[in-house]
């Protein structure tokens, strides 16, 4: 049986396809990437709106503000300051910008990674 | 393996390093557990007084603006916000939370205003009034220091 031989075409055909479908994909996870980037700043804001809600709700700024006023009288009273602070700290506030930052950080980086993955396979072709 | 490669080796690092993970994570939730069951029992005594806190023997009430159900517990070392009725020795203050907290005033209680310590009889209705205290069982905020400050503007 005569050996099978592959036309010439074929090889350049391939790695042509190849390069197209990466070059699809890598522009859909570039567009994710931005959407999931403003996402996270959106979430970034509205979520240090809440935290800094909850600090002026909770008083804890008021009781930070004693620090400034009166710092040699605080240290009387550094015990009930101290409670007070922990006992007005608010963490849930906290918590949910802390998350927003680490998904805008995750984002980014991931928006990065994609933009060098298209300037890459720009430049091949 | 012998021991000194052993504590030099990234297992050994590994080891110490979660320990102290495991240390912080054990401080930080019993600082959790102090911390709650302080304002717990200070919540308990405050519902369970809040009738009679906030109502004199005869019925009337002292600038009742609502109760303590659906708001979160209330901490019992200190409270911030507008005097909203004063009857010696008590106060009650309004936070921004629209929660109304009882304060006793006795002899040790400092009262400053900028630089200076006046006197109980200076404070009025609607002062801004920062507090530090300790809880008692009755619900109420033994103050040991109330500093009159500016109202805080609404920035949002």
């Amino acid at each position: 049986m005569d050996k099978l031989k592959p036309p010439k075409e074929l090889r350049g055909k391939i790695l042509f396809s190849i390069n197209k479908e990466e070059t699809r994909r890598a522009k859909v996870y570039f567009f994710v990437s931005i959407t999931t980037t403003l996402a996270s700043v959106f979430g970034l804001i509205f979520s240090v709106r809440y935290m800094i809600q909850s600090f002026y709700q909770s008083s804890f700024g008021s009781f930070i503000s004693l620090i400034f006023s009166d710092p040699n009288i605080m240290v009387s009273y550094w015990k009930e300051l101290s409670m007070s602070l922990l006992e007005t700290l608010p963490i849930l506030g906290i918590t949910i910008s802390l998350i927003a930052v680490g998904a805008l950080l995750v984002s980014i980086r991931t928006l990065v990674k994609n933009t060098r993955g298209i300037s890459l396979l720009s430049f091949n072709n | 393996m012998n021991i000194k490669n052993f504590i030099q080796s990234r297992v050994f690092r590994g080891i110490l390093i979660g320990l102290a993970i495991a240390v912080a994570i054990l401080v930080i939730f019993q600082a959790g557990v102090f911390i709650g069951y302080r304002k717990a029992t200070f919540g308990h005594h405050f519902g369970d007084n809040f009738e009679r806190n906030f109502k004199d023997p005869k019925g009337m009430s002292f600038g009742f603006r609502g109760g303590p159900a659906g708001m979160g517990m209330p901490g019992g070392h200190g409270a911030a916000g507008k005097i909203v009725s004063i009857a010696l020795p008590l106060i009650v203050v309004a936070g921004p939370d629209n929660l109304e907290k009882t304060l006793v005033i006795d002899e040790d209680t400092e009262i400053r205003e900028f630089q200076n310590t006046i006197t109980k009889d200076k404070l009025q209705v609607g002062d801004f009034i920062i507090v530090l205290g300790t809880p008692n069982e009755a619900g109420e905020i033994e103050a040991k220091l109330i500093r009159l400050a500016p109202v805080p503007q609404d920035n949002l």
